[in-house]
């Protein structure tokens, strides 16, 4: 669920991220979205993807703890 | 799923109103459109700020004990209270990471020139994640203890650029030369969205109050406070700058407390400045970020300190590619994000609420008397 929320969350604020732009610069929705996304050669993008990364590993992992954790209290039981 | 007991107390709460509203307001200026009667528009829309705090307090005490997503779920029912949250959720993650990304522009701008913005915002998202992994108290705690300094600071810049002779009161002349309109301009979306509408996320934090008695007093005289120092922050800004340099600067707070030089010894006290402006965005940003994070407990069922990182690392992405620089930033923050986003987020919904809240909660006193 963690794992899922954070995904949304990210499409989600990537196409209001996108909106805003395109109103600006009048437009396309789909243009901006790939250069919000696109890595430019030189930038520092890499250590905010690096980061981002952590968060959706940790979130995955918490999501695969808690599951295990569920499947092992059903097989106590 | 194990709710934990999060409670601040009423000083706590006061606190960080202040911190909240003094927030990015006193870094990026406010009330520009009314040139030279900034500060007659501040004291107006401190008012009109009183009034939204005590409307949001209002709608929250007619069911008690509940935040304003509970709120969406009560008034609405669950499945559009839960798409009514996740958009409150898109919304306060939004704000926060364009809040950072005024703190990362200051800092790259001023003290670390060299250094990357991602850098920044990393590390300054890495703080507020590590606040809220600890719980809303750590917040409220941590704002008791830096609050008198983010006071005496403000306070102090405007008594040194005073006793450095750079204080001009003839700039804050003709008052209202122009008559009321520059000052209504000035007030109506962009002043009472921000900072004063922004308070709609004290709905969230007001739930976790310890003492319920006096909390719309004390956020009354909190939003009063703060309206306060930002009025003698736009005193000084514009007594200082000037209405035109006041208006080309990015940071005028910044650009006002460089004239400082006092003795020939007391100078560059700017970083002074970068200091209480940091833990105003700091407080500002733990808001939003704590607003959406018990947003998405309510959608998930999950309790939020497992979200936090995850979460803060999406803000911290979102910093840095919300916009290709600080003029883009700064235009989105004019044109589009006070019409499309703050009016229908701080204002629209809310008023919305307040029928269904009344019609709800009488037919629940109807069903408790008839029983």
């Amino acid at each position: 669920m963690r794992a899922l929320m954070f995904l949304i969350i990210f499409v989600l604020l990537s196409l209001l991220i996108a909106q805003i732009d395109a109103y600006l610069f009048k437009s396309n929705l789909f243009n901006q979205l790939k250069t919000l996304l696109s890595i430019d050669n030189g930038s520092n993008k890499w250590m905010i993807y690096t980061f981002l990364l952590i968060g959706l590993l940790y979130s995955v992992g918490n999501s695969v703890k808690e599951k295990l954790q569920k499947l092992k209290n059903i097989g106590s039981k | 799923m194990k709710q934990q007991v999060e409670k601040i107390s009423l000083w706590q709460l006061y606190i960080l109103i202040i911190c909240f509203q003094i927030g990015s307001a006193a870094l990026v200026g406010i009330g520009n459109e009314a040139k030279q009667d900034a500060w007659i528009a501040v004291i107006i829309g401190t008012l009109f700020g009183i009034a939204i705090m005590l409307y949001y307090l209002f709608l929250l005490s007619k069911v008690p004990g509940k935040n304003l997503f509970e709120l969406f779920v009560f008034c609405f029912g669950k499945w559009v209270g839960k798409f009514l949250t996740l958009l409150y959720v898109i919304y306060f993650f939004y704000i926060s990471a364009r809040v950072l990304r005024d703190f990362c522009e200051l800092l790259v701008s001023t003290i670390f020139e060299v250094t990357p913005l991602e850098v920044i915002s990393i590390t300054m998202m890495l703080v507020i994640v590590y606040i809220f992994q600890h719980g809303l108290e750590v917040l409220g705690r941590t704002s008791e203890v830096f609050f008198p300094y983010v006071v005496a600071f403000i306070v102090m810049t405007g008594l040194g650029i005073w006793f450095s002779g750079e204080f001009e009161m003839s700039n804050i002349q003709p008052i209202l030369g122009d008559g009321f309109k520059p000052v209504l301009k000035a007030l109506f979306p962009t002043m009472i969205t921000f900072p004063f509408g922004e308070a709609i996320t004290f709905m969230v934090i007001s739930a976790y109050i310890g003492t319920k008695k006096n909390i719309k007093k004390v956020s009354a005289v909190g939003v009063l406070t703060s309206g306060i120092l930002l009025t003698y922050g736009a005193v000084i800004q514009i007594a200082t700058l000037g209405v035109d340099v006041k208006d080309r600067a990015n940071f005028p707070l910044l650009s006002a407390s460089r004239e400082i030089s006092l003795l020939n010894f007391i100078e560059r006290v700017d970083l002074i400045i970068v200091f209480f402006v940091m833990f105003g965005i700091i407080v500002k940003v733990g808001i939003f970020f704590y607003g959406g994070l018990k947003g998405l407990e309510l959608i998930t069922n999950k309790p939020y300190r497992s979200m936090t990182l995850p979460m803060g690392s999406l803000i911290a992405f979102f910093t840095v590619v919300i916009s290709h620089n600080f003029v883009e930033h700064i235009e989105e923050g004019l044109v589009f994000v006070p019409f499309y986003l703050h009016i229908p987020f701080q204002f629209g919904i809310p008023l919305l609420l307040l029928p269904f809240i009344l019609w709800k909660t009488r037919k629940k006193q109807k069903k408790e008397s008839s029983s």
